[in-house]
């Protein structure tokens, strides 16, 4: 075998280039970032194992597993809850081996743990229209009164099956698509925000 | 005079703002704020356009969303809209309007002649008319009967603007900005809770814009401008104004359509159009008002009779006076202010036919433009009186529209003589004029207890606030449903020129439901939905039949309420965004290749790869093929499903769902698996690998991914929920290609970590193994093959799925490596006999493929028992073979019907049918595969292949369907 450079690639490089678009008054309406570096498993429980993986979790990651569409984080992990029994195990950074080795300890014999950092494309969305922005796809009431941070929600968008997570009260939003889906997301997500402007950071 | 009618002072336009507009290509002039149809008015053009049937001239009949006869065609070229209601189309600068339905022009129609012939005309002649004889229906009526029929000309071309569609949520929507809406909106409001208020218009008001009234002693439009300052700085109440709620649906849903940029000549940049939302509400609050009722009697259509409600709009909203000399016919208290109106603007009225003082209209007079009416009184004395603008006055009907949408009946009332709400949609309430509260009182009252119970309903506390007082009005009034003496047409539904006349042809003719008369006459059934003539044909039709109205019953309505466009209903997704795509791993360096690419499922797969851009697909693909078989090829086959089975039930799971067994496969070997749907049908084939002892990686066809997902979903939730297992679908995290030729094995060696022994020895056919490539980079490798060769699939995180692509094109370059297609890879498979999607097309079994031997007998699986009924195994049941043409060189096509050489193209002689077809550039002659009668009876016989389709009818003889390498030797390396 020779020794070959071969670079990983964000599911979202060949198509965002960074700059501003759209309308261009004001400030843009819609700020768009993907996140290129991130850790992703799906943790499923096996049977009957809830909540002897909830504890496992607890003990590992000092987090409560949420019970519902919601997400919980603490020191760069996330778990979002997106089925019964099935969570994503969220890393800011890919970090490749300790999370999936902190996850795999924990998690052994009570569920499974798939990675799934490279099937997902996933983009964080500000900005002061990114409500109205969403709202041109996702059916769910995202209003302050109803989703906040902390909330997520596991959906369609613009024929697209989308996991979506509020992660401050900005409010800021991050929203997962499957990879080979990344570019008609984009064509969604910029056709929606040109009206406000946008920009891609 | 530009603007001869236009009142000197008064009205809701803005002078100081001129806007120039053409109308059938001559320029006028109006006032921001005006509708097209009050700048015509204010311009004095009342010849509007031509009726549907009798091509009789109309002019502007009322003021809103119910115009039956104003109907234009709004702007030009590929922007054109037909059939728009002047009365609603916003006035602006540039606009371009021209009427329809007229040749060669509107002064002067020649299809105008159709009057003529109204006896044949009338209710049903279609059905009648043109029986005889039956060999001129297509030749001659149908053709001809088309080129008259249609109101309008579509556009021509893509329309160039763009539709978005959203989702809004609120506690509280309130359908309508009137008087009512207006008070709903506000006591909601108050209360915190999340207030949609839409209204049609672009200004809230409803009535009150039209009619000089007071609220509190002040003008009411005081009132409406302070409402909605308060109602605009409330955060939590949204007003959405030119926005139509069309539709109501289940669960608190409704369609509301958002006209944002119709009133502009084309969309600011990045901007749509329009945009439709649907409304999730938690309670809602219909105030929709109530739409006015015409006269019936003899020629009620010509230019100058209008609504009385619409000439007081006109004038008061306008300042634009519809004629000089009016007379009031009104069955109301109604026709007074109009009359009032009319006198106050400078017009004088020649009479008030009131039909409660025994007198009538019995006729309008006048050519394109009413002259005179005739007026009957109770003795029978007819006088003429000289006039040229009739107001027609008979009542109010509620807009009960929405109440129907899920299914509720309007309810008929005595008292109000008027269709009332039936059953309502869950959490909607009606207020004010659209329940028969005329008064402005009742609105108001409506309004603000409406609106306080939506809000404490959806879980807010509203504050009881009491209702501001208006005026005295009076809404005494009896209806007349038609003027029987006199001459001419009484037209009931204007848009679809239905007259009385029609609805006694009915009614004789035995169509007495009225659904059925409905039918028979159109009545109604206009873009309109006959909001203006309904009652009246329901009245007339129980007068016929002996019936009231209340017996006789109503029609209901549907979804929309108006007419809405199809591009708002789209939104985003038309064109390439119809439905979202898929692109592999390799897309953009497929790109840079110049593949020629081809949409399966929602993936764009690379076709071929064209040498030179002349090079066709079927030159293309026989050069893949031949340098595959002959070196080295690669193929991105990440768009098989991947679904990772994990838990201590994962094989016996397999077993079941598989017609093979899967419980013995040993860690590290790949089994093909073939799976039947619970009706023994194949449903989905691929190759599942054991990675672990507990750990499966099943694999699926393209199209099949998502609904095997389901299927394991399903059988493992419904079926079997004891069973301990997972699934997860890995067909993203992974890019895999196969490389498949004699050279497959040297291209590999270049890329995987020196530790993996490629040796057939430690890695024969049917292994698996997780490696590693490029320097530590985790990879899952299998020896798996559909081409026939020696092959492998490597699969790598999709991160680097471009850079592998890349890598292992570089490093076989010297192998002689090229990418294959689509096109090769099915005809390699083709070759080699394999099924795929168009075999598996759900009317085969596992033995009609000739895979009978992969169901297990030792076990039992889904699809099992129902594979082995009876009519599934008789032996002249159609079984797959291959086929080649007897003569060599024709070409075979997919579908062709097989029969025997000598028989005739039947039914009953039908043997089976070809299923893949492909030209194999190793044998140098088209192949197919298919299903035929006793077809492995027939090796190395003749039948015919008929192909009507596409005219072909050739000899191919019956053969084996593995073409290449029967005995499997190249894959085994």
């Amino acid at each position: 075998m020779v020794k070959l450079s071969i670079l990983p690639r964000s599911a979202l490089a060949p198509y965002l280039k960074k700059g501003r678009y759209g309308s261009p008054e004001g400030s843009a309406g819609l700020l768009i970032s993907e996140l290129k570096e991130f850790g992703l498993a799906n943790v499923t429980a096996f049977k009957d194992q809830g909540e002897a993986l909830q504890r496992a979790i607890k003990i590992q990651f000092d987090v409560d597993l949420p019970q519902g569409p919601q997400v919980v984080t603490k020191a760069g992990i996330s778990f979002v809850g997106i089925a019964p029994g099935q969570w994503w195990a969220f890393a800011e950074e890919y970090e490749c081996d300790r999370f999936f080795t902190r996850l795999e300890a924990c998690v052994g014999m009570f569920g499974t743990i798939v990675n799934q950092s490279d099937a997902r494309a996933i983009v964080e969305l500000s900005g002061p229209k990114v409500r109205s922005v969403l709202s041109k796809g996702v059916s769910v009431d995202l209003d302050e009164r109803n989703f906040r941070m902390g909330d997520a929600a596991t959906t369609m968008a613009a024929q697209l099956w989308i996991t979506i997570w509020q992660t401050d009260e900005e409010p800021t939003y991050r929203l997962s698509v499957f990879r080979a889906f990344g570019s008609s997301l984009l064509d969604w997500l910029t056709t929606s925000s040109a009206e406000f402007g946008y920009e891609i950071i | 005079m530009s603007q001869s009618n236009r009142l000197p002072n008064g009205g809701l336009i803005d002078r100081t703002q001129a806007l120039n507009f053409t109308f059938d290509g001559k320029r006028f002039e109006g006032f921001a704020g005006d509708t097209l149809a009050s700048a015509l008015i204010a311009n004095n053009i009342s010849l509007i356009g031509r009726s549907f049937k009798y091509h009789r001239p109309r002019g502007i009949f009322s003021a809103g969303s119910e115009e039956p006869n104003a109907l234009v065609e709004l702007r030009s070229g590929a922007r054109l809209e037909p059939n728009t209601r002047a009365t609603t189309a916003e006035l602006y600068d540039g606009l371009e309007a021209t009427s329809q339905n007229r040749w060669p022009s509107l002064d002067f129609d020649i299809m105008s002649i159709n009057s003529l012939f109204s006896p044949f005309l009338a209710a049903g002649f279609y059905y009648k008319t043109f029986m005889w004889p039956a060999s001129f229906w297509e030749k001659y009526y149908e053709p001809a009967i088309r080129r008259a029929a249609g109101l309008g000309k579509p556009p021509i071309g893509d329309d160039p603007d763009h539709y978005e569609k959203a989702f809004a949520h609120c506690d509280v929507l309130v359908i309508g900005g009137g008087p009512a809406g207006l008070a709903a909106a506000l006591t909601a409001g108050r209360s915190g809770a999340r207030v949609i208020l839409c209204d049609e218009g672009y200004a809230l008001g409803g009535r009150l814009l039209s009619d000089s009234l007071v609220i509190n002693d002040r003008p009411a439009l005081d009132w409406v401008r302070a409402t909605e300052l308060e109602l605009a700085s409330l955060k939590n109440v949204r007003i959405m104004t030119r926005a139509t709620v069309f539709g109501v649906y289940d669960h608190g849903v409704y369609g509301v359509i958002e006209r944002v940029n119709d009133h502009v000549v084309t969309p600011p940049a990045y901007q749509p159009r329009q945009r439709s939302y649907r409304v999730k509400a938690k309670r809602a609050v219909l105030a929709a008002g109530a739409i006015e009722r015409p006269m019936v009697f003899g020629d009620n259509d010509k230019p100058g009779v209008m609504l009385g409600s619409a000439i007081r709009t006109y004038i008061n909203r306008y300042a634009a006076l519809p004629g000089h000399r009016a007379v009031v016919f009104t069955s109301s208290d109604e026709g007074y202010s109009t009359a009032t109106t009319l006198e106050a603007a400078g017009a004088s009225v020649e009479a008030i036919i009131d039909t409660r003082k025994g007198e009538v209209v019995q006729r309008a007079l006048g050519g394109k433009r009413v002259q005179a009416v005739e007026v009957i009184d109770q003795s029978g004395n007819v006088r003429l009186i000289d006039c040229d603008l009739v107001a027609s006055s008979n009542g109010w009907n509620p807009a009960v529209h929405l109440t129907c949408h899920l299914g509720g009946r309007p309810v008929w009332d005595d008292t109000s003589h008027s269709f009332l709400p039936g059953k309502l949609p869950p959490g909607l309430s009606v207020a004010g004029a659209a329940t028969a509260s005329f008064t402005l009182q009742d609105a108001l009252t409506d309004g603000y207890r409406l609106g306080s119970e939506a809000a404490d309903t959806a879980g807010f506390k509203a504050e009881k606030l009491v209702a501001p007082v208006s005026g005295p009005e009076s809404t005494s009034h009896k209806p007349l449903w038609r003027v029987k003496s006199g001459k001419g047409k009484r037209f009931i539904d204007f848009q679809h020129d239905v007259t009385d006349l029609d609805i006694e042809l009915a009614n004789r003719e035995g169509y007495r439901s009225v659904e059925h008369m409905k039918r028979y006459t159109t009545l109604g059934m206009a873009t309109d939905q006959g909001k203006t003539s309904n009652i009246a044909g329901l009245a007339i039709l129980g007068e016929v039949s002996d019936r009231t109205i209340a017996e006789v019953g109503t029609t209901i309505f549907r979804p929309p309420y108006t007419p809405v466009a199809l591009g708002a209903l789209a939104g985003h997704h038309v064109h390439r965004d119809f439905r979202p795509t898929r692109l592999t791993p390799s897309h953009q360096w497929a790109e840079e290749q110049g593949a020629v690419f081809m949409e399966t499922g929602l993936w764009m797969r690379a076709q071929f790869f064209p040498k030179s851009p002349s090079e066709d697909w079927l030159s293309a693909m026989k050069r893949e093929v031949l340098i595959t078989r002959e070196k080295v090829g690669v193929c991105d086959v990440s768009t098989l499903g991947k679904i990772d089975i994990r838990g201590k039930d994962a094989a016996n799971f397999l077993d079941r769902i598989y017609t093979g067994t899967f419980s013995t496969l040993p860690v590290g070997r790949v089994r093909y698996g073939l799976m039947m749907r619970e009706d023994g049908f194949v449903f989905d084939d691929g190759t599942t690998a054991r990675l672990g002892e507990n750990h499966y990686l099943m694999t699926t066809t393209t199209a099949g991914a998502g609904k095997v997902m389901s299927h394991l979903e399903f059988c493992h939730q419904v079926l079997w929920p004891e069973l301990d297992i997972a699934f997860t679908s890995v067909t993203e995290q992974w890019a895999q290609y196969s490389i498949a030729g004699p050279n497959s094995r040297d291209v590999l060696r270049k890329i995987v970590d020196p530790a993996t022994d490629l040796s057939n020895e430690a890695f024969p056919y049917m292994s698996a193994k997780s490696i590693t490539v490029c320097g530590g980079i985790e990879a899952r490798l299998f020896r798996i093959s559909f081409s026939g060769e020696m092959a492998y699939e490597i699969g790598v995180p999709n991160r680097y799925g471009d850079a592998i692509i890349r890598t292992i094109m570089a490093e076989g370059q010297e192998f002689g490596i090229i990418p294959y297609g689509l096109e090769a890879l099915s005809t390699m498979r083709i070759e080699k006999g394999h099924v795929a999607g168009l075999e598996l097309n759900g009317q085969t079994t596992p033995r009609d493929l000739g895979l009978g031997k992969m169901v297990s007998q030792k076990k039992d699986c889904i699809g099992k028992q129902m594979s082995e009924r009876p009519a599934m195994l008789e032996s002249d049941r159609p079984i797959f073979v291959g086929f080649k043409p007897k003569d060599g060189v024709s070409k075979l096509t997919g579908g062709a019907h097989f029969l025997d050489l000598n028989s005739n193209p039947s039914l009953e002689a039908d043997l089976g049918h070809m299923m893949s077809v492909a030209y194999s550039p190793i044998l140098k002659s088209w192949i197919g595969l298919g299903i035929l009668k006793n077809g492995r009876d027939r090796l190395g016989a003749y039948v015919r292949s008929v192909d009507f389709m596409r005219g072909t009818d050739i000899v191919v003889e019956v053969c084996d369907p593995i073409f290449f390498d029967p005995n499997g030797e190249r894959l085994r390396g």
